[in-house]
C-alpha cells in the first residue's frame, strides 16, 4: 500500500522550521521511500539536507526552492516555509540522482537518469514516471537527454526551481545536498497506480506570427553559430519581437521597450504559445512565458522557440488559473483507473508566474486542488517552468500546472 | 468512466479544449481498455477451449501479439536450481535455454512487470546458450505464477524498434494473469499427460514386475535345483544368493546363511581373517579362478571344487561362485594315487614313489647334506614261496616290511620295489657313521624268526647301501650302487650288509661299459651261432647240432656267452639274442641240410625266464613254424626251468608239443630235483652234465649215477646225450659200458661257425 504524508512548517530560521517539521514528522507512522522537499530560497538547505538525511537515512530526497512559498492540503505556506512529501511504499522502488547541468545538460540528464535507476536497483528498467527538479534555463535539453533513454514511453514530470524575485537564488536538492544550476532526477516504480496531468489555462487572443529570428550563441570551441532555436526571439514576422509582442498585448510592456527589463508580472495573463498539436481539430497550446525585453527589441522567454515556429498571443484570467488547478489534479486522479485504486495523494507543480497572477487568491488554488483530490494530501510548489506530458509527448512549458496523482 | 464537466455548460474555447482533451483521453483509455479486454477475453476463451495436446502458450503468444509488438516470446519457468529454463519459445530454438536469476528477474518473479528502457535485456541473458537473442532488444517481463510455480513471460522487440511503454506495462499486468492461466493449463495438461503416462508406466511396471517376479521365481527355482552349489557375494563377502546345494555343502539352511559374511563365521579370529583375505583375493582376481577347498561339515571332511568369477553387475562388484562336492572323486583320486604309488601288499611306497622321495631328498640336500639309499633283498625268499606257498610268502613280505619299519628313524622311508626287494631311504644322514647302526638294526631284525600261520620262518636279508653325494647325485645311480653293494653282500655273505665302495664302483663301471657295448652289439646284430655237433657214436653220423651264441665284435673278437649272457639276462636282452641265434640257424639250415641231411636237429638254449614267458615262447614258436624248423628244433632247458615254473608246464609245454618242438633237459644231474623233474615233465631228451662224463672211465661214482640215469631214461623212453666228451677214454667207456649212443664234445668238435663246420666229424684224436 502506498501512503503519502505531507508536512510543512514556516519560520525565518531554518533550524526552527526543521524543529517544527520534526515535531510533525514524529507523529507520522510508516517509513519513507522517497522524500520531496520544497522550501523558500532563503533557507539553509544544507541544514535541511542534513536533517532529512538524519531523519530519513538512506531514503532518496529530491526537491528545491519554490517561489514565494508552497501549498498543501492544509493551505498556503509563505516563502519562509519548508514542506515535505513523504512516500511510504515498501513494495515500490524509488531512486534519485542529482548533479550539475554542466556544459551538456542533455548528457547530464541522461547520465543522472541512469544513476537514479541504478541507485534503486532498477538499472535498465522503464520507470512508471520520471520526476525532475532543475535550474531553469535548460529544460528542453534536459528533456531531450531523458528522452534519449525513455523516449515518450513514460512521463517526465517536474518543475524548474524558482526564487522569490527572479534573482537567481533558486537551488535544487538531491541525495548529496543542495545544488545550484543542477538537476535532480527521481525515478518512480510505485507498487500502486500513478498518473499525471499537464495543462495550461489560456486561450488565443487572436494575433499570431512566425518567429523569424532567434538570438544565437557561439556553440563550443568550434565557433559554430546556432541560431535555429533559443530563448531570445529577435524577430517575429521579421519585425522586432518585443515590439510585435507589445502590440499583440495592447502595449502592456511599452514602458520597457526602450531600456528593456523583466516583464514576468506584466505578461502572466498574456503569454505566448506554440501549437502543440490538436485534438479533434481543436488546437492545443504550449505556453511560453516572456521573461524580459531587451534593449535591441529582442524578447526572452522561459522556453525555447525555433525559427519558423508560429507563436500565438494568449490570454488568461485569475479565476481560470484558480479553477485550472482543480481540473489538472482531477485529470491526474482519473488516470488512476484501476478499480481498486484510491488516491494516496498528489504532487503539484504550479507555475510561479501564475502564482504571482493569482496573488492573494492562492489559497483558493490550494482549496481547489484539495477539492480535486478529495482531501488527499498534496504538496504544491511554485516554479519557473513546468514539465509534463502533453498529447503523449514530454514537454517543457510555462504557466502550466503539472500534477502527479499517487494511487493507494 | 464519467467524464468531467459534462454537466456544466462550456463557456470558453479553453473549456472546450479541455473537455475535448479529457474526452479524447478518456475515449482513448476506454478504447485501449476495451481492446485489451477483448484481447484478454479472446485469449482466455482460446485457452479454455484449447486441445489438451496443444501448448496453451501458442495461443497466448498469438493473443499478445495483437496488443504487444514483439519478435520473440519466451516462457521461462523456475527450475529446481537457481535459474530459469525456457519451456516455450518463439522461435523454438530458445527452448531449454537456461537463464540465471538476477535482481531484475527476482523482481519480476516477485510480481512486478518490468519493461527495459536501455535497449538491453536482463543481465540474465544466457549468452551463447540463447541463440538468436540480441542485447539491443527491448524486453517486457511479465510475472507468471501458478501456486508454487513461478515463471517469467518475456516479450522481446526486434532491435531498432522503440521499447515498450507504460501502457504496455499496464496491459502486461493484466496479461500476467493470462500467462499464469496458460501456465496452469499447461501444467494441468502436462500433469494429466504425466498422470496418464504414469498410469501406463505403472501398468507396464506391474506387468514387468509380474514377469520379472516369475522370471525371478523361475531363476530362483533353477538356481535351487542346480546340482552344484551357487553363491553370490558382495564386496564384503556377504552372501546375497545361496542355493540349496551350496547351503547343503555348508551344512546349514540357506535362509540362515543368506546375508552372512566371513566375519559371521564361527571360528578363530585367524580363520575369519584368512577367509576375509581369501575373499578379497578372489574379488581382485582377473578372470575365472578354480580352487579346491576342504571344509569340515558335520565333523566330516568335504572337498569342494570351487570356481569363482569376480564380476561387476549394476555397478556392484560381486563374486559368483559355483561349488561342486568332489569328496568322492577326491577319495577315489587319492586311492588311485595311493595305488599308483604304493605297494598293495605291504602298503609301502612303491618304486615310483621312492623315486620321487629320493628326488625330494636330492632337492632338499642339494646345497649340502647327506642321505643314504639301502637296497634290501630277502635271502632265499624263492624257497619260502616254493616250500610253503605264495600266500605265506606274501605274509612274510608284510611282516618283513613291518619289522623293518619298526627299526627306522622318523623320516626314513621304506619302499617295496619288487618281489622281495626293498629300498630304504635313510635321510637325513649327518655322518657316514650314522648309517651302519641303522642298517645293522634292520639286518639283525630280519634275522629274527617270523611266525606265520603257525610256521616258524627263518630268513635274512642282504643289504647294500649307497650315500648321496658320495656315490651319485641321482636316483638311478644311487639305486644301482646300492644294488651292486647288495649283490656283493649276497655273494659274499648272505644276511649281511655291504656299503658301496671304490672297488664296486670300478666293477660297476666295467659292467656299465659292458652293458653299453652289449646294447650296441644288439643294435648292430653282432651275434651269431656256433654249432657243436651231436654225433651218433655207433655210426659216426651227425644227428644234430647245438647252436651256441657267439658275440662277434667289430674287430673280429669273438666272446663266449659266459662273458655277457648273465648281464644280458639282467638287462632283459636275452630274447633279442635268442632271436639272433634262431635267425642264424634259419639262415644256415640249408647249408647244414646240404651237408648232413634234413634229419639233423638243432638245439637252442633258453633261460628259465624265457621258458616261462608265454608271450616270448609263442613268438618263438611262430618263428619256428614259419621257418619250418619246429619239428627239427630241440629247446634245451635247465632243470630249474622245468621244475619251478608253473607257467611253462601249464601254458608253454602243451604248445611246444602241439608244434612238434622237442624238449631237452640240459645239464641234467646238477639240479636239486632232477629225478622229480622227470616225473613231472615229459622230456624228449636229457643231456647228462659234463660233470658226470669228465673222466668217467676213472670215476666209479659217476659211472653208477650214469647207469641210474641211463636206466631211468630207458624206462621213460627218453634219449640221452652225453655232454663234454673230450677224450677217447671217455668215449670208449661210453661205447663199451653204456647204452648212450649220442655224444657231444670237444672230442669231435668245439662249437664252430657254420663256415668252419667240416663235412664229416672224426674223432679229434685216437
Amino acid at each position: 500500500m502506498t501512503q503519502l504524508h505531507v508536512h510543512a512548517a514556516s519560520g525565518v530560521d531554518t533550524r526552527d522550521v526543521l524543529t517544527l517539521l520534526d515535531h510533525e514528522l514524529s507523529g507520522a507512522r510508516g517509513s519513507a521511500h522517497l522524500v520531496f522537499a520544497f522550501y523558500g530560497c532563503d533557507h539553509d538547505d544544507a541544514a535541511l539536507h542534513e536533517y532529512l538525511s538524519r531523519r530519513f537515512p538512506g531514503t532518496p530526497v529530491i526537491g528545491g526552492t519554490s517561489s514565494g512559498g508552497l501549498i498543501t492540503h492544509q493551505g498556503v505556506f509563505d516563502e519562509t516555509s519548508i514542506g515535505v512529501l513523504v512516500i511510504d511504499d515498501a513494495d515500490g522502488d524509488y531512486g534519485v540522482a542529482a548533479g550539475g547541468l554542466g556544459a551538456d545538460p542533455a548528457q547530464s540528464a541522461e547520465d543522472l537518469l541512469q544513476r537514479a535507476l541504478a541507485s534503486c536497483g532498477c538499472g535498465g528498467e522503464l520507470p512508471e514516471l520520471i520526476w525532475v527538479y532543475q535550474a531553469p534555463g535548460h529544460e528542453e535539453a534536459v528533456i531531450e537527454g531523458l528522452r534519449r533513454v525513455v523516449g515518450d514511453r513514460c512521463p517526465i514530470v517536474g518543475g524548474s526551481s524558482a526564487d522569490n524575485d527572479v534573482t537567481g537564488k533558486w537551488r535544487q536538492l538531491g541525495p548529496d545536498g543542495p545544488l545550484r544550476d543542477g538537476l535532480s532526477i527521481a525515478v518512480l516504480f510505485p507498487s500502486r497506480a500513478i498518473d499525471c496531468a499537464f495543462q495550461g489555462g489560456y486561450e488565443p487572443s487572436g494575433p499570431s506570427g512566425i518567429v523569424t529570428g532567434i538570438g544565437y550563441e557561439v556553440h563550443g570551441e568550434s565557433g559554430v553559430v546556432t541560431a535555429a532555436s533559443g530563448r531570445e526571439i529577435l524577430s517575429i514576422d521579421d519585425a522586432p519581437a518585443s515590439s510585435v509582442y507589445n502590440r499583440w498585448i495592447g502595449g502592456r510592456v511599452s514602458g520597457k521597450l526602450e531600456e528593456g527589463g523583466t516583464i514576468l508580472a506584466e505578461t502572466t495573463m498574456c503569454p505566448l504559445a506554440v501549437d502543440a498539436g490538436s485534438v479533434d481539430g481543436v488546437t492545443c497550446f504550449l505556453l511560453v512565458h516572456p521573461e524580459s525585453v531587451r534593449a535591441g527589441g529582442a524578447l526572452t522567454t522561459f522556453r525555447e522557440l525555433q525559427v519558423g515556429d508560429r507563436i500565438y498571443a494568449m490570454k488568461g484570467d485569475r479565476l481560470r488559473l484558480i479553477d485550472r488547478a482543480e481540473r489538472v489534479v482531477e485529470q491526474a486522479r482519473r488516470g488512476l483507473s484501476a478499480p481498486r485504486s484510491g488516491i494516496a495523494g498528489a504532487l503539484v507543480v504550479y507555475c510561479g508566474g501564475c502564482k504571482l497572477a493569482v496573488g492573494d487568491d492562492i489559497g483558493k488554488v490550494a482549496t481547489a486542488i484539495a477539492n480535486g483530490l478529495g482531501d488527499a494530501p498534496f504538496i504544491g510548489c511554485f516554479t519557473f517552468g513546468e514539465q509534463g506530458r502533453l498529447l503523449d509527448r514530454n514537454v517543457h512549458g510555462n504557466l502550466m500546472i503539472s500534477a502527479v496523482a499517487f494511487g493507494c | 468512466m464519467p467524464s468531467a464537466r459534462v454537466d456544466k455548460p462550456i463557456e470558453s474555447p479553453e473549456e472546450l479544449r479541455e473537455a475535448l482533451l479529457v474526452l479524447h483521453r478518456e475515449h482513448e483509455a476506454v478504447s485501449i481498455g476495451a481492446a485489451q479486454s477483448q484481447t484478454l477475453l479472446d485469449a482466455l476463451e482460446s485457452l479454455l477451449t484449447i486441445d489438451p495436446s496443444d501448448d496453451p502458450f501458442a495461443q497466448v503468444f498469438d493473443a499478445l501479439r495483437k496488443a504487444f509488438t514483439f519478435s520473440q516470446a519466451l516462457m521461462l519457468a523456475e527450475t529446481a536450481g537457481d535459474d530459469l529454463e525456457c519451456i516455450v519459445a518463439e522461435p523454438a530454438s530458445l527452448v531449454h535455454t537456461r537463464w540465471p536469476i538476477d535482481s531484475q528477474f527476482r523482481k519480476v518473479l516477485g510480481g512486478r512487470v518490468v519493461a527495459t528502457i536501455a535497449s538491453t535485456i536482463s543481465d540474465g541473458t544466457p549468452g551463447p546458450a540463447a541463440p538468436g537473442l540480441n542485447s539491443q532488444q527491448s524486453a517486457l517481463y511479465l510475472p507468471v505464477r501458478v501456486r508454487e510455480r513461478r515463471g517469467i513471460l518475456v516479450l522481446l522487440r526486434a532491435p531498432g524498434l522503440e521499447g515498450f511503454d507504460r501502457n504496455h506495462v499496464a496491459l502486461a499486468r493484466k496479461c500476467s494473469l493470462l500467462a499464469s492461466h496458460a501456465l496452469a493449463t499447461r501444467v494441468a495438461s502436462q500433469t494429466e499427460a504425466e498422470s496418464r503416462s504414469l498410469r501406463e508406466l505403472t501398468t507396464q511396471l506391474q506387468l514387468s514386475e509380474q514377469v520379472a517376479k516369475r522370471n525371478a521365481d523361475l531363476l530362483n527355482e533353477v538356481v535351487n535345483v542346480l546340482p552344484v552349489g551357487l553363491t553370490v557375494q558382495d564386496a564384503d563377502g556377504r552372501l546375497l544368493v545361496i542355493n540349496d546345494a551350496a547351503a547343503a555343502l555348508l551344512g546349514r539352511p540357506a535362509a540362515a546363511l543368506r546375508g552372512t559374511a566371513p566375519h559371521d563365521l564361527q571360528g578363530t579370529p585367524e580363520l575369519v581373517e584368512l577367509e576375509q583375505w581369501s575373499h578379497r583375493e578372489r574379488m581382485e582376481s582377473l578372470g575365472q579362478r578354480t580352487e579346491e577347498r576342504t571344509l569340515t561339515v558335520r565333523d566330516k571332511p568335504v572337498t569342494l571344487l570351487t570356481t569363482c568369477t569376480a564380476v561387476r553387475i549394476f555397478d556392484e562388484r560381486l563374486l559368483l561362485s559355483t561349488s561342486l562336492d568332489i569328496s568322492d572323486r577326491k577319495r577315489f583320486e587319492d586311492e588311485l594315487s595311493r595305488r599308483a604309488f604304493h605297494d598293495q601288499l605291504t602298503d609301502l611306497p612303491n618304486r615310483e614313489l621312492m623315486h620321487e622321495l629320493v628326488d625330494q631328498a636330492l632337492r632338499a640336500n642339494a646345497r649340502g647334506g647327506m642321505f643314504a639309499l639301502a637296497f634290501i633283498d630277502l635271502d632265499n625268499f624263492k624257497q619260502v614261496n616254493d616250500y610253503y606257498s605264495h600266500a605265506i610268502g606274501d605274509r612274510l613280505l608284510i611282516e618283513v616290511s613291518r619289522r623293518i619299519c619298526e627299526h627306522l628313524r622318523p623320516g626314513d622311508r621304506l619302499a617295496r620295489i619288487s618281489g622281495d626287494e626293498f629300498l630304504l631311504l635313510i635321510s637325513p644322514l649327518d655322518e657316514r657313521t650314522d648309517l651302519p647302526p641303522v642298517i645293522n638294526r634292520v639286518v639283525d631284525a630280519l634275522k629274527q624268526p617270523f611266525t606265520i600261520e603257525g610256521h616258524r620262518l627263518l630268513t635274512s636279508a642282504s643289504v647294500g647301501a649307497s650315500i648321496f653325494p658320495l656315490h651319485g647325485d641321482n636316483y638311478e645311480t644311487l639305486r644301482r650302487c646300492a644294488d651292486s653293494a647288495m649283490y656283493r653282500a649276497k655273494r659274499d655273505r648272505k644276511g649281511s650288509a655291504t656299503y658301496f665302495d671304490l672297488a664296486m664302483d670300478t666293477a660297476m663301471t666295467a659292467r656299465m661299459a659292458l652293458e653299453q657295448r652289449l646294447r650296441v652289439a644288439i643294435r648292430e646284430r653282432r651275434f651269431r651261432a656256433a654249432y657243436q655237433p651231436k654225433v651218433r657214436i655207433s655210426t659216426g653220423e651227425v644227428t644234430g647240432f647245438e647252436a651256441l651264441v657267439r658275440w662277434v665284435d667289430e674287430d673280429g673278437t669273438t666272446y663266449l656267452p659266459g662273458s655277457f649272457i648273465e648281464l644280458a639276462g639282467e638287462l632283459g636282452l636275452l630274447d633279442d639274442i635268442t632271436r639272433f641265434v634262431l635267425w642264424d640257424v634259419e639262415r644256415m639250415m640249408p647249408e647244414l641240410d646240404a651237408r648232413y641231411g634234413p634229419q639233423c636237429s638243432v638245439s637252442i638254449n633258453l633261460s628259465p625266464r624265457q621258458a616261462a614267458d608265454v608271450v616270448f615262447m609263442q613268438s618263438l614258436l611262430d618263428q619256428l613254424s614259419e621257418s619250418g624248423l619246429a619239428r627239427r628244433c630241440v629247446l634245451e632247458l635247465t632243470e630249474e626251468t622245468l621244475g619251478t615254473t608253473d607257467h611253462f608246464q601249464r601254458d608253454v609245454l602243451p604248445r611246444l608239443r602241439a608244434h612238434g618242438v622237442r624238449v631237452s633237459i640240459d645239464d641234467f644231474g646238477t639240479g636239486y630235483s632232477s629225478l622229480s623233474t622227470l616225473t613231472d615233465i615229459t622230456a624228449d631228451e636229457i643231456k647228462v652234465d659234463r660233470a658226470f662224463i669228465t673222466a668217467i672211465h676213472e670215476r666209479p661214482r659217476s659211472q653208477g649215477i650214469l647207469k641210474a640215469i641211463e636206466s631211468l631214461c630207458l624206462a621213460l623212453d627218453i634219449s640221452m646225450v652225453a655232454e663234454g666228451v673230450e677224450t677217447a677214454e671217455e668215449l670208449a667207456y661210453l661205447m663199451n659200458h653204456t647204452a648212450i649212443d649220442i655224444v657231444q664234445g670237444y672230442y669231435f668238435s668245439p662249437p664252430v661257425l657254420v663256415e668252419e663246420i667240416p663235412l664229416s666229424f672224426t674223432p679229434a684224436a685216437g
